[in-house]
This record gives structure tokens, sequence and C-alpha cells, in this order.
């Protein structure tokens, strides 16, 4: 029996893809210029079928990349040549609600979306909000240690698990962390989480949800650039405001949105912020009277209210679809994810127009400013010959900004496979090497994702821990195209 | 001295390169090692197999960066807690952690033990503060994880294992942790002579009522409880939630009482003596919706037991702790049957605490969980000699 015959012993002949066809669509996630076609897609339905294929793929030497909806914007889920893709897309599944102790258990496939959802009725949500969230799946979450807009507040994913259920390379199941507090030994939850598919696959999820806050508001605001924008942000912070998110887009960014979403917010601007603040009704008033006075002083140039949830739901629309928008004003575009300490959003900015002056082209700029989490969008097209590579070279240029300012090249959307060769620019051969101690602990065969996060290939050694460089290893089986 | 055990050697880096120094040097002499901060939880876990030498951080306690507009500090292990937000306080900035001891618990002991105090209730626990870390690998090898900017997931979260895994996996140097602005306003309230039932159900209505206190505190008093609730932030918020919880009282035909700032301290300290006084010390988890349940079969059984028994609880977040000194072992039965009640909730029971003859009867852990494999995969990787605090962590760890 072929390869595709026996993984479709375990999970059924529509749920094993091996046509060329088929698989194309498997062929890349969210990073999209760059595509591998896997050997094979399998989806199973049951951790025991998720299991059985570990086990498979392992007996036939066959790398495994998970995956989980494809919205990864580092490559997580980028296939590797040989590789079996193992899908969880039909592990959907929620499968208990503990209202009084405010956790649940959801297969892997859940939509994170759909988990608000379903606790809305009853006046609870979850609060990691991706702006993907109406796409992306919480076991890519928990891979990617998702967080969003408002996890400037609430924390990312890796504060809202408590617990997984995880296949390990010999097939084996285990549960990792608890849902009652303080599980004994090491947190090996927090290993997990973030660990972009590197360790195993979690097929079952205990996240914690929060109540509703008695109150939200949104306050907009534009300025005549990035500069009393940063100034905003730095001087709400430091008034004790937290506020749920703060989020700035640039003159290009706004542009983009109000073309691909209709909101009617003016393009004569440099920048917008967009702010929530929620809690306790009282303490949301009084904040949002401060934050506008404080935008005021700043220089803002128009403060907005919503009128109602409407309103309120289209401005969050337009901040979300912002990458999404990019489409109308740039046939393709580069997202970066670099992080750089708050209080040198503006002096940065100014670094990344010189960068776009520079290279040549255009970059928008749409972040989460309350956490410094910039999200640079290179814009290109690549029908240019050479305009793609020269577009991420700009983008990388940009990432080494952030390097230079004391910041990290991922905020939120991982290291994956598009990341890998900076990792060595951030973190000493050690740094890495103590990383690669937790991989190991997990899965000294290199099963799973076995080129993604690390810039070199590393091995796990006979002794524990030990670093043995392979010959024959190579890093990035990965092209652009 | 650590549980019993002496070390022939004790060193006291006062920085990143000696630490490293001297681990290396106690690596190629493949000595065993206990790291120390402010000698607060010595008493926790088993005895371990051997020390042949302490390292400490007492001299490793500087502010390496503070940075008040990004909220963000770096600290060496050895800073004392009560140091740090003193040193805070002029920017009306915290750490956001309250536990026992502030003024000798150190920032790398808390990390190591994962302590925290009633402000868990809104701001969880350390591991919720933690943003970058650089530890000392028992091989002496200096490691870094995480950075300086409170959103990071570039590669694997090394400092976040090192949160309660009490100096086995290496010693904790510096530290960057996220920091919150000091409330302008706080308030406290207080319902005396409730039962377990009662405590419970008042917690759930705050909920229900989306009301957010900073702390939700029970103190055994006898075979009931004493509920401290303090709201924190500006004072139009906290005004209000005061007002809503007074009409919480009120249908449930109660009465609270506004306590004073100075009527925190006996109930501070009241909690810090369940937690840090007597011979016999014991930490219970378990679901928050256990509370009831867990007071009946568990902590009133177990204080019954005990001379000056005391009882803390954060019933929220399904934690409670249980002090008192035992007459004499017989103790032990007691809390072999409240460990199992604990654990068939999906629980723990830790003796954080107690005399040579009741350590003799019982593993002061417990159960070691379902991925214990794992976790001696990865003590095997970090430490392969066995060396950092051998024998002391969950199931000999």
């Amino acid at each position: 029996m072929n390869t595709a015959g026996r993984f479709a012993k375990i999970v059924g002949r529509e749920n094993s893809i091996s046509d060329p066809a088929e698989l194309r669509v498997y062929e890349c996630d969210g990073l999209t210029g760059t595509r591998v076609r896997p050997a094979l897609v399998v989806l199973p339905a049951s951790t025991d079928e998720v299991s059985r294929c570990v086990k498979l793929a392992v007996e036939l030497n066959m790398p495994i990349v998970p995956r989980g909806s494809g919205t990864g914007l580092s490559g997580g889920s980028l296939p590797i040549e040989g590789a079996v893709v193992i899908g969880l897309s039909r592990m959907r599944k929620i499968l208990d609600v503990d209202l009084e102790n405010r956790r649940m258990r959801v297969q892997p496939g859940v939509i994170n979306l759909d988990v608000s959802k379903h606790l809305s009725p009853a006046g609870y949500y979850y609060a990691p909000d991706p702006s993907s969230q109406s796409v992306c799946s919480i076991g890519g979450n928990v891979a990617e240690n998702s967080g969003g807009a408002h996890c400037l507040k609430y924390g990312f994913t890796l504060n809202h698990v408590l617990a997984v259920t995880m296949v390990l390379a010999g097939g084996e199941v285990v549960e990792i962390g608890s849902a009652a507090p303080d599980p004994l030994g090491y947190d090996l939850t927090s290993a997990v989480v973030g660990s972009e598919g590197l360790l195993g696959i979690v097929t079952e999820v205990v996240v914690r949800f929060l109540r509703k806050p008695q109150a939200t508001r949104t306050v907009f605001a534009t300025f005549p650039s990035t500069d009393e924008a940063g100034e905003a942000v730095s001087r709400i912070i430091a008034a004790g405001i937290v506020p749920a998110a703060i989020e700035m887009m640039d003159q290009l960014a706004i542009e983009a949105i109000v073309a691909a979403t209709g909101v009617d917010w003016p393009l004569d601007v440099g920048a917008a912020l967009l702010m929530d603040v929620d809690g306790i009704t009282a303490e949301v008033e009084h904040c949002a009277k401060a934050a506008i006075a404080l935008l005021r002083e700043s220089g803002a140039l128009e403060i907005r209210d919503p009128r109602d949830e409407n309103e309120r739901a289209l401005m969050w629309k337009g901040r979300k679809g912002a990458f999404a928008a990019m489409g109308r004003i740039s046939p393709n575009y580069y997202v970066q994810d670099g992080v750089i300490p708050r209080s040198e959003i503006a002096v940065v900015l100014r670094e990344i127009a010189e960068v776009a002056r520079s290279s040549g082209f255009r970059v928008a700029n749409v972040f989460h400013a309350g956490d410094g989490n910039l999200h640079p969008l290179v814009l290109y097209d690549e029908r240019v010959p050479g305009e793609a590579e020269r577009a991420e070279r700009a983008a990388a240029e940009i990432l080494r900004i952030c390097i230079r300012h004391g910041g990290s090249i991922t905020g939120e959307h991982g290291v994956g496979a598009d990341k890998a060769a900076y990792m060595g620019e951030v973190f000493s051969d050690d740094d890495l090497e103590t990383m690669n101690y937790v991989r190991c602990a997990f899965d000294p065969g290199r099963t799973f994702n076995p080129t993604k996060v690390f810039p070199t290939p590393r091995l796990c050694g006979d002794r524990p821990g030990a670093y043995v460089p392979h010959s024959t290893e190579h890093a990035g089986t990965a092209g652009r195209g | 001295m650590i549980l019993g055990v002496a070390a022939t050697q004790v060193f006291s880096p006062a920085s990143l390169d000696e630490a490293s120094a001297v681990l290396t040097d106690l690596a190629a002499k493949k000595r065993t090692v206990t790291v120390v901060g402010g000698e607060t939880a010595l008493e926790l876990g088993n005895a371990p197999s051997a020390v042949d030498a302490v390292v400490s951080t007492a001299r490793l306690d500087r502010i390496v960066e503070y940075a008040p507009a990004d909220q963000i500090v770096t600290v060496e292990a050895g800073i004392k807690l009560k140091n740090l937000q003193e040193q805070l306080l002029p920017n009306r900035q915290r750490l956001a952690l309250d536990p026992p001891l502030p003024g000798r618990a150190t920032l790398g002991g808390v990390i190591a033990t994962n302590a925290y105090g009633p402000r868990r209730t809104r701001y969880g626990t350390v591991k919720d503060l933690i943003v970058g870390m650089t530890i000392v690998r028992p091989d002496g090898a200096i490691a870094r994880g995480g950075g300086k900017v409170v959103k990071n997931v570039a590669g694997f979260d090394v400092p976040k294992l090192m949160v309660g895994s009490l100096g086995t996996l290496g010693m904790i140097a510096t530290v960057t942790l996220r920091l919150h602005p000091l409330p302008d306003a706080e308030r406290a309230l207080l319902f005396t002579g409730c039962t377990a039932a009662e405590v419970h159900a008042l917690v759930g209505d705050m909920i229900a009522a989306q009301l957010e206190p900073a702390v939700a505190l029970a103190i055994g008093e006898g075979r009931k409880y004493m509920l401290c609730v303090r709201f924190e932030g500006f004072s139009a918020g906290v005004d209000a939630q005061v007002v809503a919880l007074h009409a919480i009282a009120q249908r449930r035909g109660r009465h609270a009482e506004e306590l004073s700032p100075l009527d925190w301290v006996p109930i501070d300290a009241a909690h810090d003596a369940a937690r840090t006084s007597n011979a016999l010390r014991v930490k219970i988890s378990a679901p928050p919706s256990e509370f009831a349940h867990l007071h009946e079969h568990v902590v009133a059984p177990l204080a019954a037991q005990l001379g000056d028994a005391r009882a803390a609880a954060y019933p929220s977040a399904g934690i409670a702790f249980v002090s008192g000194n035992p007459p004499d072992a017989r103790v032990t039965e007691t809390l072999a049957a409240s460990r199992g009640l604990a654990e068939s909730k999906g629980g723990t029971l830790v003796v954080t605490a107690a005399p040579a003859e009741i350590r003799a009867g019982i593993d002061v852990w417990g159960t070691p969980p379902a991925a214990y494999g794992l976790m001696r995969a990865l003590k095997a990787r970090f430490d392969p000699g066995r060396r950092f605090n051998p024998g002391r962590f969950v199931g000999g760890l």
C-alpha cells in the first residue's frame, strides 16, 4: 500500500490528500510569498487519529508540519518537502464549558471568534483577539501565542491557556497543565504555548474566559503626523490609564482601510488612533474623559465617539481588516512584526520612513501602539522583476531598526520559517541552545516542524543538551516564488 | 543548611559574570548546588539528596534598567521585593505582586517558588509579569530568553519555564518585568462570620455584577471566614464598586463594613500568619467551584487537628492556605486523605513546611502529574548531572 493509502486507513480516504491539484491549497499559510508542496496532507478527526498519524509518519521517517486554519504570517505551517501536513481543521468541537469556573475545553480547530460567540449569551468572552479571529483557530493561537489588539490589557494566549492535551513524537498522548490553579512541577504549558508546532500536536485546549466588562468605550482620533499620535499614546499610559487597546494607523494605512471598508475616516491626516477603554462603567467614563483631554493636548485634529455599537464595530472592522485592505492600494505587501519600546514609537517611525524613501517602496504602518508592536507593510508589485526580493530586504532593514532599539523581531506572528534567520541576531548561541533543550525534551528526533524557528539546524545529540552539528543538515528548504 | 542538609561552601557572586564563573567551576568539579535568595522558602520541597555549595544572590541586588515610560524594569535576582517597590514609587508604579515577607523575599526567589499574594485575584502570578530573563545554566553558560518589550514571541519561553522550578533548572540571574501604574484610589469592605458557602456565593455575585476586585481574601475565623474585598483604580470606579458590593450584601441579607487603611494591617497579618507562621503549612489548590466542599472536607478537618490553626484563601482563584502546629505525626493521615480529595477534584495539596517527623510520612508535593515524563526529560537536558537541588522538587526532580 502506498503512503497516502496507509494514512487513508487512519483518517479515511477523503481526508488523506495527495492529489497535486488538491495539495495546492496547502502549499503555504498566511506567508503567501513562499510555497512548498508537501508529500501529503491528512485531516484527522480525533486525538487517537492524530496519534496514529504521528506514529505512522515517524515510521515512514516523514517530518510533520502541524496546521490549523493556515492564517499564520510567519510560515509556521509552511510545508517542508517530503512532509506530511497534519491539519486540525476537522477537530472543531467545543467539548466542555464550565461557566462557574470560567474555563472551557475545546478542540484545536475551533475558530477563535466562535469561542466568544459561544460564551456571549452567558455574558462571557475569550480575551485574545488576533485580527484574523474570524478564521484563525485556537490550536494555531496556542502554537503562535497569539496576541491581538486587546492583549495590551488582557495578555496573550499564554495568559489564557490553562492546559492542553498533546500528541508527542512517539504518538503518546499527554495532559499538560491543569484546569485547577498551580499544577505541580514545571510549567510546561508555558513551553507549549508559542512553540510554533515544534513540540507536538495539541489536540485539546483548556482556556479560561472572562466576564464581559460592564462598559466599553471606543475613541477615534486623528493627528497631523505619527509624532503627535505617538506622543498621545505615551501621555495616556503615563496618566495611569490602561486602555484595553490602543491602535495606530498612518496616512497610507488609513487610505487603504477607507478604500476597502468604506469607513468615513478623513484622508488628509497623518495618523489616527483607535482606542478602547473597558471595565467598570464609572471608571471607563473617567478614563475616556481623561484620555480625550490628553489626545487634545497632544494635538489631535478630530476626536470621534462612535454613536452606537454599529459604528464602533465598523471602526474595529476597519482596523482588523487593515492588512487585507492593502490589496486596494498595492498588488502585494510584505507584513513585518517588529516590537520596540513604546516610548520610541515616533523615532522608529521616522527611521522606517527613511527606509521607505531610500528603498523606493511605500510603507504603510498599522500597529498595536500600546505595546510597541509595529506592523509595517512594505507595498510592492511582484510582477516587476526583483521587486519582491527588494521589498523583503527593505522589511529586513525595518526589523533591524527594531533590534537596534532594544526590541524584538516578532511580537505575535512568530518566527516560523520567515524569521528563523534573524534569531541569531537577537539571541546568542547559548540562548538558542537553551531553547533547544526544551525542544529536545519534547521531540528529540525533531519530527515536528524541523526547519522552523532555529536559525541553524540543531540536533539533540546523545548526551542530553549537547549540540551536534550534522553535515547533511541544510536549513530552509523553501524558496520564495 | 537546606532542609537539614549542610553545605560546605557558600558563594555570593556580585555580577552575572561572577555567577557564571562560579557555576562553571562547580560544574567542572561536579558539585551539587542550591541557589538561595531571601531564604523565605527554605522549607519548601523535599530535602535535597546533597548540597555541596550554596550560591546566594544576596549581592546581586541592583536595578539594572528602569524605563518608567515603558513600564518596564530589569533587576538582578537578589533584589528584595520591598526595595524594588520603593524605587518604583516615585514614578507611581509598582510590580503588581504582593507575596508575604516582601522585605526579605527576592525577585529570584519569588520566581523560583512562584510566590504570590492576595492581588493574584486581579493581577495573576509572576508568570503574567515576566518579560525576559537571564539565567546561568547548571553548566555555567549564560542564557537569555524573552527581551525587554512586553510583547515578544521570538523563541521558546525559557523564562516562564523557570517560574516555580525551585532552582532545579539553573540560577535566575536577572529578570525584566512589566509594571503597573499605582492605583489612584483603594477601598476595602469586610464581611464577617461567613460560611464557606457564603464566601463562594458573594464572590460569584461580584463576578456576575461584573465587579473587578483587586483582592478577594477569605481569612479563617473558627469554622467561618471573614471576607475582605479590595477595589483599586480611579476613585470613580472604586466608589461605584463599593456601592455595588453594598447592594450585593443587602440582597444577601448581610452587612459589609468599610475598612480604613489601619484596619487592613491586622488582616494582612492574619493572611501572612496562615502563609508563613507555624511548623506545618499547607497550600491547597482546586477549581474555585469546590471552595465550600474543600473547606468542609479538607481545611476544617485539618485545622481542627492543629494548634494555633490559621487559614486564608483566595476563593476566586481556588487557592487556600492552612497553617498550625501539629501535636504529633498523626496529622500525616489527615494530610494524605485531604490530598486525595484535592487531587480527585483536579487540584493539589502541597506541604510547604513541616517538621521532619511529618515529612518522613508523606511526600510534600503529592502525586506527580501526567506530564512527569516530560518534566524529567526537561530536567535531564538542563541539568544532566542532576546537580541543582537534586531530589527537592516534584517527584524527586
